[in-house]
């Protein structure tokens, strides 16, 4: 008797019991948890509940939204045992509770005592909103002997830009683990905040990159305003906006998520299927690009909740290693080198049977002779490169076979085209690697001949309109009007269309590229022999905006993007009035019609003076073209990493499509699968990886591994 | 005769001396860039550290410049460009350190 009233006394303490379906009226099976969350003033709606278990092979957490009445359905778990509780805005995370499936919970809420214990869970950008940003007046900056600021940061929004496209490209700022400063560095830097933020951009094998990106705004100032950002805080700062809980179709929403990968690396992102197919893989493995981190590939079985990993050779083995990188102490590591990698595995994406096609270093810079001048190659006779920083490799899982391919131009992202060569279309990167490559991955994996299966071509605008390529003026040559006109406009995204032959890409503006130019959309016609005939239009975010950042294409042909001014963009070159090439069009001005913008949510930074733009930033975008998500087809979904979100815009609206478990969330790209297509949503849903460069920021610390999420909408927040 | 013989060594000799120099300062900006240097320091301008010349300005004719950037670079240190400390190096190692300090103390020519 005495047990079994502990047992019930703990229970009642945990703010847990188990209830029934009568009490609840939700219908709870034997693959479900399922119940109420209640706090002292009745029902919790719009809040989450997350159930996680450690007995599966890798670390398993289920994340569902309770329903206008406060319930909760949890649905089709692995068999085993759960930890449950509750997290949403207004509160503190619930304790803990033991639940097996089946079960039917009565979670108790818990309000949160102060404003400054609820902002504990609000997305990053809430806090990253109170970073002091320059004003407008200190534009053009006069450099390290007048206020801090390089000259070449012409105005503001150069600098927000760079906070956003350079910091934001790897953190999730505004994060706990960013805006709070490990005592590690304050007391190695005696107390002193900016010296202490100086220690921590010192920290780890990061630490050029960092200093890449502290000079891009001016080091000192740019530590200063970090330091006073994080000191104001220590001293009680708080958001000076909310964030809403979770609403309407929102809380139709279930996240699974499964660690994978090892706690000192790091995902870019990873691919689930072929994005003209998305059957195809279905029920298969997820596979992530760990970029510097290490050349184990990582996968995830879904299915058997099992976590592996492949590792990706190299062409040349004495290539620079990421363990030979300068690196200062770490507040988490100390002075281990956390990453091993050399191969640089930036992206990658499957075929239409599976194969894994990855963008990655394989060799150190220096091209072979082939791709150089005096080559019969016939891209090389076009255009010599004599560098490039990746290449290409390809993984058959049901071969367990390798294929490193050694491309003369530079990759980054990789998109499929819908032709009959399965043409492979890269992106190069920053604006200065201005060629487009590509592999015909038919004739490559019949002939396995690289030199002859590989193109690319300068980028050339039809300067003299007269719709072909001819000879052109060289990037920094004064125009001709009787030629064409090469532009310095490498890929950062590319894609390619799915209503015609066109491929588009975007450059990067200035945060991230450091070139005193704007960014662009890019549409490149290839024409018959793309290295000849390959022609290309420019096209500038529209007035007022700025940092378009990655791409992806409708069904339709509209063209969407993200900036860095706080928006999602769609253009549609087919609302264009002037003619599309010519010098009118050479600065990408002559379409704004095509372009519709629309605000990210969150609030605005201090100092800001931009009511249409949010210091929300996105890393990428992504269209579900088949609607694998369960939102509509042509959804667009961003990657809103200051939100801690994936956001997508259906019928005009934003539907924020928050990740709230573990807090840090940030994303690099998804991609949507159908494992069946006649299990209704069941059988659908959106894949996506961690992509922090310091997941060990996030919550948990060194503990939080990286993770793959499936993100799914069910047609009611009690679906099962 | 005898003049142009001694004048085609000179020339020979200066010309060799050129190349090697070359050579060196080829390799000791291959060195900074392997291992990070100029992603906080360039030649002419301050990044986040010192511009290379400067550094070169401020040591020059110090006998024992050499030994104090050695340490310098090896061991970290602050105080002397500012707030932001440079941070130490050991991975560089003791004689890549010393190629890359006498070039930086050459003014980190590029050729």
């Amino acid at each position: 008797m005495k047990r079994i009233t502990l047992l019930i006394a703990s229970l009642f303490a945990a703010g847990a019991i188990t209830t029934s379906q009568a009490a609840t009226g939700v219908n709870v099976s034997k693959k479900d948890i399922g119940g109420v969350v209640a706090g002292p003033n009745g029902p919790e709606a719009g809040v989450w509940v997350i159930a996680e278990t450690t007995d599966l092979p890798t670390k398993f957490a289920k994340v569902v939204v309770t329903d206008d009445k406060g319930r909760f359905l949890i649905p089709d778990m692995p068999s085993a045992k759960y930890q449950v509780w509750v997290r949403g805005y207004g509160l503190v995370d619930s304790p803990k509770v033991n639940a097996k499936l089946g079960q039917q919970l009565n979670l108790k809420a818990v309000i949160a005592p102060d404003e400054k214990s609820a902002a504990e869970y609000y997305p990053g950008m809430y806090w990253y909103s109170l970073l002091e940003i320059p004003g407008e007046n200190e534009f053009p900056g006069t450099g390290d002997k007048g206020n801090g600021i390089p000259t070449f940061l012409k105005k503001q929004y150069y600098w927000v830009d760079t906070i956003k496209n350079s910091c934001q490209s790897c953190h999730a700022m505004g994060s706990s683990g960013i805006r709070k400063v490990p005592a590690f560095f304050k007391e190695k830097a005696k107390g002193d905040s900016f010296v202490a933020w100086a220690h921590r951009t010192q920290a780890g094998q990061a630490m050029a990159y960092m200093g890449l990106a502290l000079g891009r705004l001016g080091p000192e100032k740019g530590l200063e305003l970090f330091a006073n950002w994080t000191d104001s805080i220590e001293k009680g700062a708080l958001p000076f906006a909310k964030p809403r809980r979770p609403e309407g179709i929102e809380r139709n929403m279930v996240y699974s998520s499964w660690e994978y990968s090892r706690k000192n690396y790091y995902l870019h992102d990873g691919s689930s299927t072929d994005k003209r197919n998305p059957t195809v893989n279905a029920n298969g493995p997820f596979w992530g690009s760990p970029e510097e981190s290490t050349n184990n590939v990582p996968f995830l079985d879904p299915i058997k909740n099992v976590a592996g990993d492949v590792t990706m050779p190299m062409l040349d083995p004495k290539q620079h290693n990421q363990k030979d990188q300068p690196k200062g102490p770490s507040a988490y590591w100390g002075d281990e080198a956390i990453w091993d990698g050399s191969n640089s595995i930036h992206n990658n994406t499957l075929d239409a049977a599976a194969r894994v096609w990855f963008s990655a270093k394989l060799r150190n810079p220096a091209n072979p002779d082939f791709c150089k001048a005096g080559s019969d190659h016939p891209s090389a006779k076009v255009l010599p490169i004599n560098e490039s920083i990746r290449q290409l490799a390809m993984y058959d899982p049901s071969k367990k076979d390798w294929s490193l391919i050694n491309t003369c131009f530079t990759t980054h992202h990789l998109y499929f085209a819908r032709d009959k060569n399965d043409t492979l279309w890269t992106s190069a990167g920053g604006p200065g690697f201005s060629a487009v490559g590509w592999l015909n991955t038919k004739m490559y994996l019949e002939t396995k001949d690289e030199k002859k299966s590989q193109g690319w071509t300068p980028i050339v605008l039809d300067y003299n309109g007269n719709g072909k390529r001819d000879e052109y003026t060289e990037i920094g040559q004064p125009a001709d009007p009787t030629k064409d006109k090469r532009v310095m406009t490498g890929f950062y995204a590319v894609q390619t269309s799915p209503v015609d032959s066109s491929v588009w890409g975007q450059s990067m503006d200035v945060g991230f590229s450091r070139i005193a130019q704007p960014g662009y959309l890019i549409r490149l016609e290839p024409g018959s022999d793309p290295s000849n005939t390959a022609l290309a239009e420019i096209y500038q975010a529209p007035e007022g905006t700025y940092g378009l950042r990655g791409i992806d294409i409708d069904s339709k042909g509209v063209v969407w993007s993200v900036l860095s001014s706080g928006q999602m963009v769609s253009f549609d070159r087919s609302k264009c009035k002037a003619p599309l090439n010519g010098p009118a069009a050479a600065e990408g001005k002559h379409c704004p019609e095509g372009w519709s913008t629309f605000r990210m949510p969150g609030p605005q930074f201090k100092g800001v003076n931009d009511p249409n733009g949010s210091a929300n930033h996105a890393y990428y975008i992504w269209v579900d073209l088949d609607n694998t998500l369960g939102l509509g087809k042509d959804v667009p979904v961003a990657m809103a990493n200051g939100g801690e979100e994936l956001l997508a815009l259906v019928d005009g609206k934003m539907v924020s499509l928050r990740i709230p478990y573990p807090m840090g969330f940030f994303s690099k790209n998804v991609d949507g699968r159908i494992d069946d297509p006649k299990a209704g949503w069941k059988g659908r849903g959106l894949w996506v990886s961690t992509g922090t460069r310091a997941a060990f920021h996030g919550e948990g610390g060194k503990d939080n591994l990286p993770k793959v999420y499936k993100v799914q909408i069910r047609p009611n927040p009690l679906a099962n | 005769m005898k003049k142009i013989v001694p004048l085609i060594l000179s020339t020979t000799l200066v010309f060799l001396a050129g190349n090697a120099a070359a050579q060196e300062n080829a390799n000791a900006a291959k060195l900074a860039n392997q291992y990070g240097c100029t992603s906080c320091h360039n030649a002419e301008v301050k990044l986040v550290g010192p511009a290379f010349k400067s550094v070169a300005e401020k040591y020059a004719g110090q006998a024992d410049a050499v030994d104090t950037l050695v340490k310098k670079v090896t061991n970290g240190g602050s105080g002397n460009w500012g707030r932001i400390p440079m941070p130490a190096h050991p991975q560089v190692g003791a004689d890549n350190v010393k190629v890359l300090v006498e070039w930086v103390l050459r003014g980190a020519p590029s050729k």
